[in-house]
Order: C-alpha cells, then structure tokens, then sequence
C-alpha cells in the first residue's frame, strides 16, 4: 500500500481526535470543519488560527499555528517523497505518524496548560472567598456562617412561602419567604421584604440591610462596610512587634512588683527572709523535694480542705476562709521563697562587688537575683520572635523561675515560713573553740589585753 | 552618640508601630426592631471620638453608627432580651497594658457614634465617655433614670423637648471635663446629682420647670453656675470650702439661701452644694 499525504491527514485527525476523546471532551463540529479545510488545499476561506475548544465547561485557546506548522512539515516531506519517487515510503510513513504524534502532544500540552491555569485561578479564587469568610467568621461584628459549600455564590432569593435555615450568598439577598436563622450578604444589601422573616440576624458585609419595606427581623440588623482587616488578626495572636511590647511590659512589671514586694520584705520580715536564704544555702536538697512535694500536694489541699470542714458540718462556716487561707499561704510562701532564692543567686553575682553595709548587700544581692531571673524572661520577650531560639529562650525562662520558685517554696515550707532555724545541721561552721583566757607577757608596762586562746585537750 | 542611635532606633520601632496601626475607620451599623415597649437598660460606652445619642421614632428600638479603629477598639452591641438591656459602644477590652491603645494610632480621635433610641421605650439610661465630644439630645425620650459619667470629655446633655417619662435621678459625674445641661427643667426629674472633680458644670433650666427639683452638688475643683427662670422658686444650701457663694438676690434664713418668691412660687428648685475651690453662681434667665 502506498500511503498517500491524504492518508497522513486522515491519521493526523485520528491522533487529534483521540486525545480529545481520550481527554473525556467534547470534539465540537467547528473543529472537525477545521480539520477537514486542512485536508483540501487553501481555498478562499483560510483555516482559523485559533481554535476554541469547550473544556470542563471553559474555553480552550489553543494556538494552531504550531500544529500546522507541524503538519504542513509533514505533508511537504510525504509530498516531497512522493515527487522523488523515493521508495522508501515507509520512512516517509513514520515521519508523518511522528509528526502527528507531536502535533497531538502540542495539543494535548495547550489543554493541560490551560486546564492548570484555570485550576490556579480557581484556587486563587477559592482561596481569597475563604480567606473572606474566615474573616466573618472570626470577626466579633460578623457571624456564624453556614458551611462554605452552602453559600450561594450570586445574588440569591428566597420566594414568597419558602422557609429556609440560615442563608448567605456572595451578593445581594433578598428575602421573600422566611429565614430560620441570620441571613447574611457577603458583598451585597439584605432586603427583607413585606411578608419576609428572618428569625436570626440580618447581615450585610459591604452593603446594607433594609427591612423598611414591612419585613420582619428578629435578630438585629447589622452592616459593617467591610470584613474585619487582617492587622485585627495579626494583633489578636500578638505577634511582631507589638507582642514582644506587651511581653517585655508584662515582664517589667512583675520585676518592679517583685522588687517593691523584695524591699518590702527587707523592711518588715527581714529575719525570715534570711532565714529562707540560710535555707536554701544550708539544706538544698530538702527544700528541692519539699517545693516538689508542696507543689504537688496544694491543689488536692485546696479540695480537700474544704470538704473535710464541710464533712465536719460545723466547719462549713470557716471552709470558704480555709480556701483563701490556703491561696493566701501559698502565694506568701511562694513569694517569700522566690525574694530568697533570688538573693542566694544574686550573692553569686555580686560577690566580687565593691564591700557595703551587711543591707546593702543584701539588697543589691536580691536586686541582682531577681533581674537574673527576669532578664531571661526579657531576652526571651526580646528574642521571642526568632522560631526556635524564641521557644528556647522561653522555655528556660520557664524552667528557671519554675526550679526558682520550687526551691524557695520549699525552703520557705522547711524553714516554716522563716520562723524556724537549723542553722546548726545544715551549715558548714567549725564549732566555736572552748574559750580559754591567757595573760600575755607584757612588752611593758601593765598588762592590758586578755585575749582567747584555744585549748586543746592535750593542753 | 551611642545613646542617640538606641533612642533612635527606639523611635523608629515606635514609628513602624504607629504606621502599621494607621489604616481605614470601619464602619458598623446596627439596629432592631420593636418588638415590644417594656422598659429597657440601656449602657453607652465611647471613648476618643464624637458621640451623639438622640430619640427616634418608628419601629426601631435602637439604632447604631459607628466608625471605629478595629485595632484599639472592640465594637460593642449586645442585647439581652430577657435582662432588656442593651449595651451599645466600644470596648477597649483588658490585659493589653495599654498597647492596644498604641495600635490605634492616630485614629483613634476620629472615632465617631450616633446611637438613636425609640421615643416610645421606657429607659435607664447609663452614658460613660471619656475623651469624648459628646452631645446627648434627650428631650422627647421616656427616661426613667439617667447617669453621665463624663472623663477628660466636653458634655453636653440637652432636653429640647420634656422627657416623657418621670425620672427619679439624673446623676452627672466629671472628671476633668466640662459638662453643660440644657433645659434641665424639661428633664422630668426629682433630682439632680452632679459630682465632679477638676471640671466646671453649667446647668441650664431653660424657660419651663415640670417639677419640683432638687439638685444635689459635690464638686471640688470646679464650679457651678445655674441659671434659673425667673419665676421659679429657689433655696440654697451652700458648703463652700477656699470658694465663694455670695447669694445675690437671695435672702439668707438660718444656713439656707431663698428666693423672694420661695413661698409664691408654684416651681421650686433646691440647691445643695458642696463646694472645694469653686465657686456657685446662679443666674435668672426670662422675664
């Protein structure tokens, strides 16, 4: 059989042909009209250029040009063949079924193309209407809305004598017949009409709510002239910035209140504070269990308590007073021993510092400490917003004032507040030496100085 | 010059806070309708911005327009039909140490609200501004009961037409405000209370009285001047402490001032200062 260039245009339209019904598309009659002009030589009407192919319910530009330049090659090489009289037409044969193979990939590469970039726009669509209805959602002036799918995407109406559940619609909503629910117009007015009801709110976002016409709504009718901007909720997860304004201003204002709170307990519980101190210096790994313990134990206290006094009936009386009793001790405890935990570190920090009056050590030694523990929480306010050097940061703020405080409860529980002392099992002192009394030789003149002087046994 | 980098840069955050925070007002409207004219409580609250309340009529309870910074602000409406209270305004909300108000920018002061409540609606009307230019037109409502807590605002309460319901007390708080009443008389109202701290309070009777009043003043820092038809009757009782009360025109019976026409007249309005550094000043208005 001798392949003719008629037959190669047959084939080509077969190869077309099949990827469009490969492609689950409607072949539309222009097409084949198009394809069918190709295979005569140009008359007075030329081919269109472009073709427009119906897909997925879109049109479809595809550039024909390349195709026929393909085609056109591929006719002049079966034509050229043939004038040669060249034999081998087989290769002529294949050259053509490769032509046509790429012209059908040309076409098939200018439907995907197309299909992608509607896809694209789609989900860009898609995405900002969601990104909108978010912001309703989660905007305090906007409301509930129904499902995302639900919502119709133009004007919508509700006829006379139907009832339906909430309704929103991208455009203007016009209700007739009754709403069980808000009625909301994303983009467009809300006319409630006489005979119309709407048993929820009436909500426009961009337009206006009208009922003047005699319709009835329950709720309240609400326009807000745009949807909630998206710096509201920037703001609400307080992040930049400004949350790292508010943390560093939170942070300042436990150290001034802990700092007024330490000197305050300098001036009026000065002894037990040392006490607490002494404690944790002399008896850290009790004061360590006894914070975990207490730790542990206080909300089952704060339960239990009450219901034992409630159980005693006489004690319903004083069961409220017990709760406050136990909150109040806990806080005073908590505190006292965090004001002491913060002196013993701040001691480290200043030992090298220029001498003072015993108070004044004590003060800068407390100061030191407790700007310690909060310049962590600072840096972390600071720093919080790097990814992971913020939740760092944060967290060993968290587990330093946490072991802080655990530890000062504890010593504050140990030493009972402050009011007990075990400095004798706990410090490190050398017992005072046996008092002993000698007279010195006298360089001259009287004996003036007696003076101790250690004994020992052997002595 | 290290310094002046940090302060520097200190402003520049500050600046990109203050840019980020400048935006659009928004805009919120909303109203509901009459169901029903059982008395309501009703609590306006407004901050930094121009805020007017008047009466309307037809079948809305209240209706609201708000522009508002959404950044320092929350818009607020909210109606508690089985409570019937109605809260309308903004909301700063808590525990943002003030930042919030820092978002705000420059906004903030052209914030503005226009509340409008049903003539035919029985109402305890509780106003709190601060910051505020405020005028409130009451005349034609049905107020039962009426408290302006007025803070760093100019007020003016008006009554242009009587207040169609009886009204127990009309109670003004300032703070460093000015607050003016006009045509007090048309209040409805046994009692005036005004309390106010570093701010002057005109009161303004305006030509007609519907009842007898009485007006209570405890004001420190600031003075008081009432003006008075005519034909009314006055007495006053006047503690003044580093202020003045000459009582011109009055005549004095034991530690109360009176009118000539006191025991004539068919409308009487007592006075009951309590002034610290300011003065009481009447005034006759009329015929």
């Amino acid at each position: 059989m001798r392949p003719t260039p008629s037959a190669f245009v047959l084939l080509l339209s077969a190869a077309l042909l099949f990827t469009d019904v490969a492609a689950g598309q409607e072949v539309p009659a222009s097409r084949s009209r198009t394809r069918a002009a190709q295979s005569v030589p140009p008359g007075p009407a030329a081919p269109p250029r472009v073709q427009i192919i119906k897909r997925h319910g879109d049109s479809v530009n595809i550039d024909l040009d390349s195709i026929d330049s393909v085609v056109e090659r591929a006719m002049a090489g079966a034509g050229m063949a043939q004038a040669r009289g060249i034999a081998n037409a087989e290769a002529a044969q294949e050259r053509a079924a490769a032509a046509a193979e790429r012209a059908a990939d040309a076409a098939e590469r200018a439907a995907e193309e197309h299909e992608r970039s509607m896809e694209a726009k789609h989900n860009g669509g898609g995405s900002r209407s969601m990104k909108t209805l978010k912001l309703i959602s989660s905007d305090p002036q906007g409301v509930h809305l129904p499902p995302a799918d639900s919502i119709m995407s133009e004007d919508f109406v509700v006829p006379a004598g139907v009832e339906r559940g909430r309704t929103a619609a991208f455009g203007k909503l016009e209700v007739n017949g009754t709403v069980d629910g808000d009625a909301i117009a994303i983009g467009g007015d809300v006319i409630v009409h006489r005979g119309g009801h709407v048993t929820g709110d009436a909500v426009s976002v961009g337009g206006t709510v009208n009922a003047d016409d005699g319709g009835i709504v329950d709720g309240e009718m609400r326009s807000i002239d745009r949807a909630m901007s998206e710096a509201p909720a920037v703001a609400t997860t307080r992040s930049g910035f400004l949350l790292m304004l508010d943390e560093m201003q939170t942070v300042m204002g436990w150290l001034v209140m802990m700092v007024i709170l330490g000197f305050g307990t300098m001036v009026l519980a000065e002894e037990r504070l040392r006490i607490v101190t002494e404690t944790i210096e002399g008896r850290f790994g009790k004061s360590v269990v006894a914070g975990l313990i207490t730790e542990v134990s206080y909300i089952p206290a704060l339960i239990i308590v009450p219901v034992l006094l409630v159980i005693t009936i006489v004690g319903i009386v004083i069961a409220p007073f017990a709760v406050l009793a136990i909150i109040v001790l806990g806080a005073g405890l908590a505190t006292l021993g965090f004001l002491a935990m913060a002196r013993v570190a701040g001691q480290a920090m200043t030992r090298r510092s220029a001498p003072a009056t015993q108070r004044g050590i004590e003060m800068r030694s407390m100061l030191a400490g407790l700007c310690l523990f909060f310049g962590l929480w600072l840096l972390a306010a600071l720093l919080g917003w790097i990814p992971v050097l913020g939740g760092i940061l944060h967290a060993l703020a968290v587990v330093v004032t946490w072991a802080a405080a655990t530890v000062g409860l504890g010593a504050a529980v140990i030493s009972r507040g402050g009011s007990r002392r075990r400095v004798s099992d706990t410090l490190d002192v050398p017992a005072l030496p046996e008092a002993g009394w000698q007279t010195p030789t006298p360089i001259s003149g009287i004996a003036a100085a007696r003076r101790t002087a250690t004994t020992t046994p052997e002595a | 010059m290290r310094s002046s980098y940090v302060a520097l840069a200190i402003l520049g955050a500050f600046a990109q806070a203050s840019l980020a925070g400048a935006q659009d007002l928004r805009t919120v409207e909303a109203a509901r309708q009459l169901s029903n004219t059982d008395p309501l409580q009703v609590d306006v609250t407004f901050a930094a911005g121009k805020f007017s309340l008047h009466p309307i009529d037809g079948k809305l309870l209240y209706q609201m327009r708000l522009r508002y910074d959404e950044r320092a602000t929350d818009a607020v409406h909210e109606y508690d039909a089985d409570d019937h209270r109605l809260k309308l305004g903004v909301d700063r909300g808590s525990g943002h140490f003030g930042v919030r108000a820092l978002r705000g920018g420059s906004h903030q002061g052209s914030s503005e609200l226009d509340v409008g409540l049903n003539r035919a609606v029985p109402i305890e009307l509780n106003v709190q501004v601060a910051g505020t230019e405020s005028r409130l037109e009451l005349g034609g409502l049905r107020l039962t009961q009426l408290e302006v807590n007025s803070a760093a605002s100019g007020t003016t309460v008006s009554f242009e037409s009587p207040n169609r319901a009886e009204m127990e007390t009309l109670t003004i708080h300032v703070a460093a405000s000015g607050a003016r009443i006009e045509n007090l008389g048309n209040a409805n109202a046994a009692t005036v209370m005004i309390k106010g701290a570093a701010g002057g309070t005109d009161i303004d009777f305006g030509n007609s009285l519907l009842r007898d009043v009485t007006v209570n003043a405890e004001l420190a820092l600031g003075g008081l001047k009432i003006s008075l038809p005519r034909g009314v009757g006055i007495m006053v009782r006047s503690k003044s402490k580093l202020g003045a009360f000459d009582g011109a025109g009055l005549n004095k019976v034991g530690d109360a001032w009176y009118s000539e026409n006191w025991n004539q007249a068919t409308r009487k309005v007592t006075v009951e200062s309590t002034t610290f550094l300011g003065n009481l000043e009447l005034a006759r208005t009329g015929h």
